[in-house]
């Protein structure tokens, strides 16, 4: 029986299994239209553990002329479903500014619950950009800290 | 358990024995054959429905009180009795008839299960060898599902 590897992990845009969305057009939100920051379909063979001491943190840029962050009370949501598509959980629901800190243990957002993201999974972070504004996936950042479990290579 | 047998098997018992004095008397005013030994089919049809009465008072007893603690059988007994005693052509047939249900309902568990250990053959013991398979054939992929169950409690 192969043996189990349980590591820390950071799940975030330079991941290969992440895959940003496009940008949204220049001044399109209207408060209530989610934009797609990017989708994690978790590979074959892995298996991510989130727990209620990882952490979430996120810089967000819209896709104005003149680059700039979003606002505070940008909405986000972040949706777990299923490896058919069929079934969906949300697992944040919060507002920006609750994960602008990227290094302040104290500050840092934090999941409710503790759950597996299990092969073939996905993650997908949607963004709902205020009236005027847009979403840059490209030039946004995000990292959720939470644990790798897969199996160890037999020697 | 022997004890439980045996409250099982007395209690009916007692109840019976101490039925038979009432129910004697009512089977002297109504007796279910006469002298020329003719069948009475009236007082046969009340003892059947007395006995078909049993179930409709068991389940209203457990239907409606299931918290009182009160077995819905001995419940059909005690009021099988009590119609017993109360005398007259239909009334003390129709509580016979439920008291017999009852009373043969009561019995029935132990019976059964006095008798169904008789001729069943003991349950076979695995071998360690047959045991050994079973562990070493587990699936890999219940390997994760276990190690997060026992280590994060994810199931």
């Amino acid at each position: 029986m192969k043996k189990t590897i349980d590591v820390p992990y950071s799940l975030n845009e330079s991941k290969p299994n992440w895959t940003a969305h496009a940008a949204s057009t220049a001044s399109s939100g209207d408060g209530s239209t989610e934009a797609e920051l990017g989708t994690f379909l978790c590979p074959v063979g892995l298996t991510l553990v989130v727990l209620p001491i990882s952490t979430l943190a996120a810089y967000l840029s819209d896709n104005e002329a003149t680059p700039a962050e979003l606002g505070d009370g940008t909405p986000i949501r972040i949706v777990h479903t299923d490896s058919a598509g069929s079934f969906s959980i949300d697992r944040i629901n919060t507002v920006y500014a609750r994960l602008k800190d990227f290094a302040d243990q104290n500050k840092m957002k934090r999941f409710e619950a503790k759950f597996a993201i299990a092969e073939k999974e996905k993650l997908i972070v949607y963004v709902t950009p205020l009236t005027g504004y847009s979403l840059k996936p490209a030039s946004s950042r995000f990292e959720i800290a939470c644990r790798a479990v897969s199996k160890l290579l037999s020697i | 358990m022997r004890n439980r047998i045996f409250h099982l098997i007395m209690i009916p018992l007692a109840l019976l024995v101490s039925g038979v004095k009432g129910l004697k008397a009512s089977y002297q005013q109504s007796p279910l054959a006469d002298e020329t030994g003719a069948v009475d089919l009236n007082r046969l049809m009340w003892l059947g429905a007395g006995a078909g009465s049993k179930g409709i008072v068991a389940g209203m007893v457990g239907g409606l009180a299931p918290q009182a603690g009160i077995a819905p059988d001995m419940a059909g007994a005690f009021i099988g009795f009590w119609l017993a005693q109360q005398g007259g052509q239909w009334i003390s047939p129709f509580g016979e008839g439920m008291l017999i249900a009852s009373i043969g309902q009561l019995v029935r568990q132990p019976i059964e299960g006095i008798f169904g250990q008789i001729g069943k053959p003991a349950a076979a013991t695995p071998t360690p060898s047959e045991t050994a398979t079973k562990t070493q054939t587990a699936n890999p992929s219940n390997d994760v599902d276990t190690y997060l169950a026992a280590t994060y409690g994810i199931v």
